[in-house]
């Protein structure tokens, strides 16, 4: 790769516009949060000159770190449940006849075009006591009488589970369908089965893209916002939504900057430990 | 019968026929070939015998053991794929090492096979590197490695040499064979390309059209060509049609020449290499009159293409890189012809 730096000013030209917008619209609006996120809240909602670190004292409290678990929590287990299914799922569509892939992919891309609200919505009508699938259930005689599912923990899992999914697949599936499918006629001629093929040689394989594609699925449920408050409970409630709940309603825009830069920098250690262990694994 | 059998193998995806009818034997120890154009179904063949497809009906058995139906996994058979297929997360030691491991066999086993199995293939002490450290031809030796290391009864290759250079190509060819030799392995070669046939194979089965069309030695498929299509694809060759006039005698455009083995009457079609023909400026009572209509030295000889009269295609003469000059273009030649070359098509 080469890699000398342009000698004459012009040679910078290219990567001026990108710079300019990456500084006016990242570099200077987190500088300006983070900056916030260090005042005291006054209760014009605008903020004092004097610098402080309270907002951040207010963070190390039981119920942040309670609610930075449960959010993190969330994550982990949605992107975790996601990959297992997406996964296999991916695998199986790209070796699908070529009008199901098709037909599928669709199906998928039409879900991302619903809005979240919509698909919390009908998640939570699914999952309603009176016209939920619990009277389904009872239909066919599989419980007694018919019970609401949401809202909860289980509701909130699927409802992330069901908006991260197509993302989990969009990603998976270009990167399986690039896949010899030679390799794996190779490892049953070498004597493995159809099954373990899968398990000593697929997965395997595509240890990075797991990884990549579990990062993309958490960094994305972190930031879930609205099925928190359609589908479970406020013990559930992720920190975006707390976020939201101290700008707008409460109106402490200081703290709700200082739990945003909270989020950004846990986040960015998590990633950092990830890629890390996905590093080490390969090795 | 010691060997593998193919009976009456038919397959068919949907209306489309790739395989009719094919039927083999195969003595153990003997290297084939599966020549053919593409989409002849010599890959398809293929890969049935190693059980990576079912035949839609048919047979095979390996030493008097019908396997038609024995899954992939417990053929063990070893197989060289055209995109070679190494694991992309594995060592080159791992990838050879794979079947054995699979197989519970200790570090120290698979250490030492993989060893032997580099050394076997001159490519020893790269156990540690990473498969894209390795250059198309490493590769193609690991490939071989791999598959060789359960001791298979069958080794399969198919058109692994497709991706090397041609250099290359013929030095792996000549080095396969003298594998094949040292271990005395029965082995298949699926290729299209017929020098690749006629270096390695004790047997080319040539096909076309999901048909085999000729099962013989290299030298004899080359001289005694079984029909038009086996004649003018090993190698190159003219397709004549002649008419009797008299026994051994035979009318051809331009002239008549002597064939002893030609039927007793009618019109018929023989095939005779360019090599097999000479040019002369005079006529004898074997050879046909036409004109010089190209030539080219290819260094190691001359191909002349001589046009001729009522014939649709130019007849190709190969002559020996000496030759003198003479042969310009649009000069009237007589095309004297060996009665003894020609191989009459049926």
């Amino acid at each position: 790769m080469n890699a000398s730096s342009p000698r004459t000013i012009a040679g910078y030209l290219p990567i001026i516009l990108p710079a300019v917008l990456l500084v006016v619209f990242f570099v200077v609006p987190f500088g300006t949060m983070v900056l916030t996120s260090c005042h005291e809240n006054s209760s014009f909602g605008a903020s004092e000159t004097t610098l402080t670190l309270a907002n951040y004292q207010r963070l190390l409290s039981p119920f942040f770190m309670g609610l930075l678990l449960a959010t993190f929590g969330l994550a982990f287990g949605v992107a975790a449940i996601a990959i297992v299914i997406a996964f296999p799922f991916s695998y199986l569509l790209v070796n699908a006849p070529r009008a199901t892939q098709i037909c599928w992919l669709i199906f998928l891309l039409s879900i991302l075009s619903l809005s979240e609200s919509i698909t919390g919505f009908a998640w939570s009508t699914l999952l309603s006591r009176t016209a939920g699938i619990s009277n389904f259930l009872v239909f066919i005689g599989f419980i007694d009488k018919p019970a609401s599912y949401t809202p909860g923990l289980a509701a909130l899992v699927a409802g992330v589970v069901y908006t991260a999914f197509p993302y989990a697949v969009l990603v998976l599936y270009p990167i399986l369908s690039r896949v010899d499918p030679h390799i794996e006629e190779a490892a049953r001629t070498l004597g493995m089965s159809p099954l373990g093929t899968f398990f000593g040689v697929v997965l395997p394989m595509q240890r990075n893209t797991i990884v990549t594609t579990f990062l993309m699925l958490l960094v994305f449920t972190l930031g879930t916002y609205l099925m928190p408050q359609i589908l479970g409970r406020p013990q559930h409630w992720t920190l975006s939504v707390v976020i939201s709940d101290q700008a707008l309603v409460q109106s402490n825009i200081p703290f709700a900057a200082a739990l945003a830069v909270f989020l950004v920098i846990v986040t960015f250690l998590i990633l950092i430990t990830v890629v890390q262990f996905g590093r080490k694994e390969r090795a | 019968m010691s060997g593998l059998a193919i009976r009456k193998i038919n397959k068919a995806y949907g209306p489309i026929t790739a395989l009719s009818n094919i039927s083999l034997d195969v003595e153990n120890g003997k290297f084939l070939c599966l020549l053919g154009p593409s989409g002849c179904g010599k890959s398809t063949l293929l890969r049935i015998i190693a059980g990576l497809e079912d035949a839609t009906n048919g047979q095979i058995l390996l030493d008097g053991r019908d396997i038609t139906n024995v899954p992939a996994h417990m053929r063990d058979f070893g197989m060289v794929f055209q995109s070679l297929a190494l694991f992309p997360h594995l060592s080159v030691g791992e990838n050879i090492a794979f079947a054995l491991r699979i197989r519970g066999a200790s570090k120290d086993v698979q250490k030492a096979e993989v060893q032997r199995l580099l050394a076997l293939v001159h490519l020893p002490g790269v156990a540690d590197r990473s498969i894209t450290q390795l250059s198309g031809g490493q590769r193609q030796r690991v490939a071989i490695a791999r598959a060789l290391a359960l001791k298979p009864k069958l080794f399969l290759l198919d058109e692994p040499m497709s991706a090397l250079d041609a250099k290359l190509r013929e030095a792996m060819q000549v080095e396969l064979k003298r594998l094949q030799q040292e271990l005395g392995i029965t082995t298949f070669l699926v290729t299209h390309d017929q020098k690749e046939a006629m270096t390695t194979a004790d047997l080319v089965v040539l096909m076309s059209g999901g048909v085999i069309q000729q099962v013989a030695p290299p030298l004899e498929i080359y001289r005694n060509p079984a029909n038009a299509f086996v004649a003018d694809f090993i190698g190159a060759a003219n397709l004549i049609g002649g008419r009797v006039v008299s026994p051994g005698r035979v009318s051809v455009p331009g002239g008549t020449v002597t064939i002893s083995d030609a039927p007793a009457s009618g019109a018929f079609t023989f095939s005779v290499r360019p090599e097999d023909l000479a040019l002369h400026d005079e006529a004898n009572d074997s050879s046909f009159f036409g004109h010089i209509a190209f030539a080219r030295h290819l260094g190691s000889g001359i191909e002349v293409n001589v046009a001729v009269e009522g014939m649709e295609k130019d007849v190709v003469v190969a002559l020996p890189s000496r030759h003198e000059s003479g042969l310009a273009v649009g000069r009237p030649v007589h095309v004297r012809v060996n009665g003894a070359t020609c191989v009459v098509l049926r």
